[in-house]
């Protein structure tokens, strides 16, 4: 789910703080505040900042809202429907709408040749088809791409009108008009594939993408690096042949899963015109992607372009669900260009078909691993082919197969490794971005291949993941040291211990009889979280009441970030936030940064730049990125604001003050000193015009890269590249320009990751001999979080996780291609997904280890990455047979116990 | 081609409303085009997720009964009364069921959220009417909520919610 999307900054962009979003969520702040106490006390949460709201029904979501709920809108709302292709192998030739009632006509059909007319496009580099072509709407004369490619959007006069229409309309497969047979080429996979190579013997580093660069073993001609790579993998096939070396090959499959969020992706759009010309884009939506959803809509329109807006207002909504599903969707886009062509306000609400029809899916996998182990079962190398299956249109495939490329050899230390990763297009629907990203393909390929080793080695399954587990200072395949602590052989060890595992061979002989068998699997999973390079940025603000506010751009969509962010300016302030407005884009223009693609020579001396300005929302991005952001800013007005006001009160030196203040039941304490509520130091500060909101930017690659800021006559130096301050009685900002800056080291980007959630899973499994049918009978997680925020939230990503593997390893499965989702007839009829009675609520749990660190992680991936390996080795440990291809299903198991 | 209107008169979380509508329409549609009342959620749209639950009381004084707003015309609601999300919490503030849901953490995105509340809440006056033993009670459970579809949190919290209200007022 992490995103690689990184626009170049749009200087020209106009952008507009989101009304619709400012007013959403400053009705549910105000609401909160009397009606809704969810803080059990400064750094913890009663209930989520967000539940009240979700609890009695208030309108949160972009599907709940209508024209007529949005403030200053045109009351009259337009409904819009998206026609998509249903057959990838003949010539579109048009639609043919003759069979709708006259009544029931659309007011407009926007094709893409009304497109081309109007210049529109999507901008380069982030909507792209395989062939190169970029064409939004399939154009008349050309085969469609890609299944569910749209075709056209129709808008109807409003509501009712499009009921009827669509009934008429949905299903009906003659409205598309196909001609002439084609031939369909399988394109080149989506650029850049991934090749790592490593070859370290001992402490002795020979090869890796580390020291020597990026690689490409198979180009032509091809770099000396690329030649040291071909010879280095000559060494490694050598060395799985080596004398005292067995050598173990497995071939697993997944299979591609639709994220299945429970809102279907919704939006209102209108384009407003005002007296002199100009045009304002409003967007109402659910997105991951609030920068790149905005920058995409506005890079729609050549400059030229007599419909092109101006100005793009995003009201960023709660998502009901993500899952990465909406990170750098179509959807937007559509309807950004539907609102353009609408004379009002417009809706568009998919309904579950037309999801499962467009929305993004997580890449199915091939996956050929090969794993050298010595003879003392420690492991030498491992070889990887991983052939990722992505649909017709590029999102962030080629990235989720590098990510896949980068776990691929698990939670194990390695010395020599070769892996290939290549995400293929196909004429499938859109897939690219979903909850692991590339990890859940990987480890289950790994885990199972590891437990078949253990299996043929005829060692205890854990005891050999224990024995090779990745420790701090060993490097990962990208030759990256570890830096952080690893403790997956502490997960080992907890669950070698754990009685669910040490009694298993008694619990089979008790448990299995002639109609039933059972199993016990384990897996252990080293997730990364964070992209490799990640920007992440916030402002917190305290009022003249002493409330404090939390401003982002990014969202929650449903993992809890909104309540972690307010727990997370207790730290620094004594009081956690009172509200979290999310989604907001354009007051982060304050910082003054900008991330252009090409940068300046010695960019990091330039305090305009950064390496990376933003990312989509990711889970996984909260509890180490977004939280560090928030403490940061939270120290900072702490630092230059409160406590000097504080100390004017008290009539002392801050520097005097500075070690022994403690935030105290919402009191600044100091020895000697009488208590000052927070409410008293913010009414001071806001007299005196101090800095009442600081708004900062902050860079992750293998550090923080650190600056020194100068506020007021004191410069510090501080983990961020960018900070802003803005005084009480002021609306502008001030941005304090960075000074000696610390970047990355050498060689940071190419580490692949640096930061790992270590996590593990034991379950337990019956399968009812006569039906096939697996029942998921117990389950243990095991992770290490680092420093937890709110458990009730980790333990509520890990259920979820639980439920979501359970799907990936038995139930969950769609065709790729015409019988597949793009063809509009799936829903959750046919698309099964795990029920309350699929799981084991009484016996399953997640045992966290103490944090050691002070930080938090990212572990919304971690917890669901072994689950479905874990299911495939206890199946395997029940039936006696290895299932290498998800999902699991009751037919395979029949087959294979004859 | 005309569209037929039907009258109907239905009574809302206590309000009475009077409306025509085609006879076609689904209560789901209804609640939210018209009465902008969007707390009953679309998700699936055939009846399968349960997230569009509402509380139809099909006749005055026996207990309410879950409905799938989606899959359900609007007229077909007519002379009867219906309970959503909406109007779940008294005048004192929230119901047991929506307390309990909130410090279980039963929820992440919370989009099936009112779907389950639902299904719990005619539960819990189900069992009023109809006391039933202290063993069957988890049984009754997952009957009645089993059948819900939840992506984010994987049932576990909502059932130690729903666990906890029913027991603590039906098994003293």
């Amino acid at each position: 789910m992490s995103s690689l999307f990184r626009p170049t900054r749009r200087r020209f962009l106009q952008t507009a703080g989101g009304a619709g979003l400012t007013i959403v969520f400053a009705r549910l702040a105000a609401a909160a505040v009397p009606a809704f106490d969810w803080s059990a006390g400064p750094g913890r949460a009663r209930a989520r900042i967000d539940g009240h709201a979700k609890v009695t029904g208030q309108k949160i979501y972009a599907r709940d809202f209508r024209a007529r709920d949005m403030p200053g809108w045109p009351a009259r709302e337009r409904l819009a429907m998206i026609l998509r292709a249903t057959a990838v192998d003949r010539v579109f030739e048009g639609i043919d709408l003759s069979g709708l009632p006259a009544d029931l006509r659309p007011l407009r059909q926007i094709l893409q040749s009304d497109l081309a007319a109007d210049g529109i496009a999507p901008p380069p580099g982030n909507i792209s088809l395989p062939t190169g072509g970029a064409g939004l709407l399939v154009p008349v004369g050309q085969a469609p791409s890609y299944f569910g490619q749209p075709v056209a959007i129709l808008i109807f006069a409003d509501f009712a009108t499009w009921r009827r229409a669509k009934q008429v309309l949905q299903f009906d497969e003659s409205i598309l008009r196909y001609g002439a047979p084609v031939a369909r080429a399988d394109p080149a996979p989506y650029p850049p594939t991934t090749h790592i190579t490593r070859y370290a013997e001992g402490e002795s580093e020979l090869f890796s993408q580390v020291a020597d660069g990026f690689s490409n073993p198979y180009a032509e001609p091809p770099s000396e690096t690329d030649g040291k790579a071909r010879a280095m993998r000559a060494r490694i096939e050598a060395a799985f042949e080596a004398p005292d070396i067995q050598h173990f090959t497995g071939r697993y499959a997944t299979q591609i899963l639709d994220p299945m969020f429970m809102e279907p992706e919704s939006g209102l759009g209108w384009l407003e015109r005002d007296a002199k010309g100009e045009r304002t884009l409003h967007l109402v939506l659910g997105t991951q992607s609030t920068n790149g959803d905005i920058a995409t809509a506005l890079g729609l329109f050549a400059s030229e372009s007599p419909i092109r807006p101006s100005t793009v207002v995003l009201n960023s909504c709660y998502p009901g669900g993500g899952f990465g599903g909406r990170d750098t969707s179509v959807f937007p886009i559509l309807l950004a260009l539907a609102a353009v062509y609408a004379d009002g306000p417009v809706r568009i609400a998919n309904d579950r078909f037309e999801q499962f029809a467009s929305g993004l899916k997580q890449l199915g996998s091939a996956i050929t691993l090969r794993v050298a182990v010595d003879s003392a079962g420690r492991f030498q190398a491992v070889s990887g082919q991983m052939n990722m299956q992505a649909g017709g249109l590029n999102n962030y495939s080629q990235w989720v197969a590098e990510l896949a490329a980068l776990t691929g050899s698990g939670s194990y230390r390695f010395d020599k490794a070769m892996i290939d990763a290549a995400a293929l297009p196909s004429a499938g629907v859109v897939a690219g971005s979903m909850r692991g990203f590339g990890g859940p393909q990987a480890f289950f390929a790994i885990e199972c291949l590891v437990d078949e080793i253990a299996d043929s080695l005829g060692v205890d399954a854990i005891v050999l993941r224990r024995r090779n587990a990745l420790q701090t200072g060993d490097r990962t395949v990208t030759g990256a040291p570890l830096i952080q602590e690893m403790r997956l052989a502490e997960i080992c060890e907890y669950a070698s211990d754990f009685p669910l595992w040490r009694d298993r061979a008694a619990a089979k002989q008790a448990r299995e009889s002639p109609g039933r068998l059972y199993g016990v699997g384990f897996a252990l999973a080293n997730q990364a979280y964070g992209t490799g390079s990640d920007g992440v940025m916030t402002e917190v603000a305290i009022d003249a009441e002493g409330r404090l506010t939390v401003r982002t751009n990014c969202i929650d969509m449903g993992n809890g970030s909104a309540t972690s962010f307010a727990l997370s300016t207790a730290r620094h302030l004594g009081a956690n936030a009172q509200a979290v407005e999310m989604g907001d884009v354009a007051r982060f223009d304050a910082l003054g940064l900008h991330a252009d693609p090409t940068p300046p020579e010695a960019p990091w001396d330039n305090p305009h730049w950064t390496a990376c300005y933003e990312l989509s929302s990711s889970a996984c991005m909260t509890a180490f990125h977004q939280v560090h952001a928030i403490e940061q800013a939270a120290r900072i007005l702490f630092e230059e604001s409160l406590l000097p006001a504080a100390c004017r009160i008290w009539g002392i030196s801050p520097a005097a003050a500075l070690p022994d203040t403690l935030w105290r039941e919402g009191s600044l304490t100091a020895p000697g000193l009488p208590p000052l509520p927070l409410p008293a130091i913010a009414r001071r500060v806001h007299g005196d015009n101090a800095i009442a909101a600081v708004m900062v930017h902050a860079y992750y690659q293998v550090v923080w890269v650190s600056a020194e800021f100068l506020v007021g006559n004191v410069a510090r130096r501080r983990p961020l590249d960018g900070l802003s301050t803005r005084r009480a009685q002021e609306a502008g900002w001030t941005m304090h320009p960075r000074k000696h800056t610390t970047p990355p080291p050498p060689g940071a980007d190419r580490y692949g990751r640096s930061l790992y959630a270590p996590s593990g899973a034991i379950a337990a499994v019956e399968i009812d001999r006569r039906t096939g049918a697996v029942s998921i009978v117990e389950i243990w997680s095991f992770l290490d979080p680092g420093r937890i925020i709110q458990q009730d939230i980790v333990v509520g990503q890990s259920d979820g996780a639980v439920a979501m593997g359970i799907g990936y390893a038995l139930l969950e499965e769609l065709p790729m291609l015409g019988d597949g989702a793009g063809n509009g007839r799936w829903n959750l009829d046919r698309y099964n997904l795990a029920r309350w009675a699929d799981m084991p609520l009484s016996r399953m749990d997640l045992l966290l280890l103490t944090a050691h660190e002070g930080t938090g992680k990212g572990i919304a991936e971690a917890v669901l990455c072994p689950i479905a390996p874990a299911i495939a080795n206890a199946v395997a440990h029940a039936t006696g047979h290895r299932f290498r291809e998800l999902p699991i299903t009751p037919d395979k198991i029949l087959k294979a116990l004859g | 081609m005309v569209e037929q209107f039907q009258e109907i008169a239905v009574t809302i979380n206590g309000t009475l409303q009077r409306r025509r509508v085609p006879p076609d329409l689904l209560l789901l549609d209804w609640l939210q085009e018209d009465l902008g009342l969007t707390g009953t959620k679309f998700c699936c749209g055939i009846g399968v997720c349960r997230a569009c639950t509402v509380a139809v009381q099909w006749t005055p004084g026996h207990p309410s009964e879950p409905v799938l707003a989606c899959s359900i015309p609007a007229a077909a609601l007519d002379g009867h009364a219906v309970t959503t999300v909406e109007g779940l919490a008294g005048p004192t503030g929230l119901s047991a069921l929506q307390e309990a849901f909130l410090t279980a953490f039963a929820f992440q995105c919370g989009y099936c959220t009112p779907g389950f509340l639902m299904a719990a809440h005619i539960l819990l006056a189900r069992l009023r009417a109809a006391p039933i033993g202290r063993d069957r009670i988890d049984a009754a459970i997952d009957q009645a909520c089993g059948a819900h579809i939840c992506r984010c949190t994987g049932y576990a919290s909502y059932r130690r919610a729903i666990r906890k209200v029913v027991f603590a007022e039906l098994v003293p």
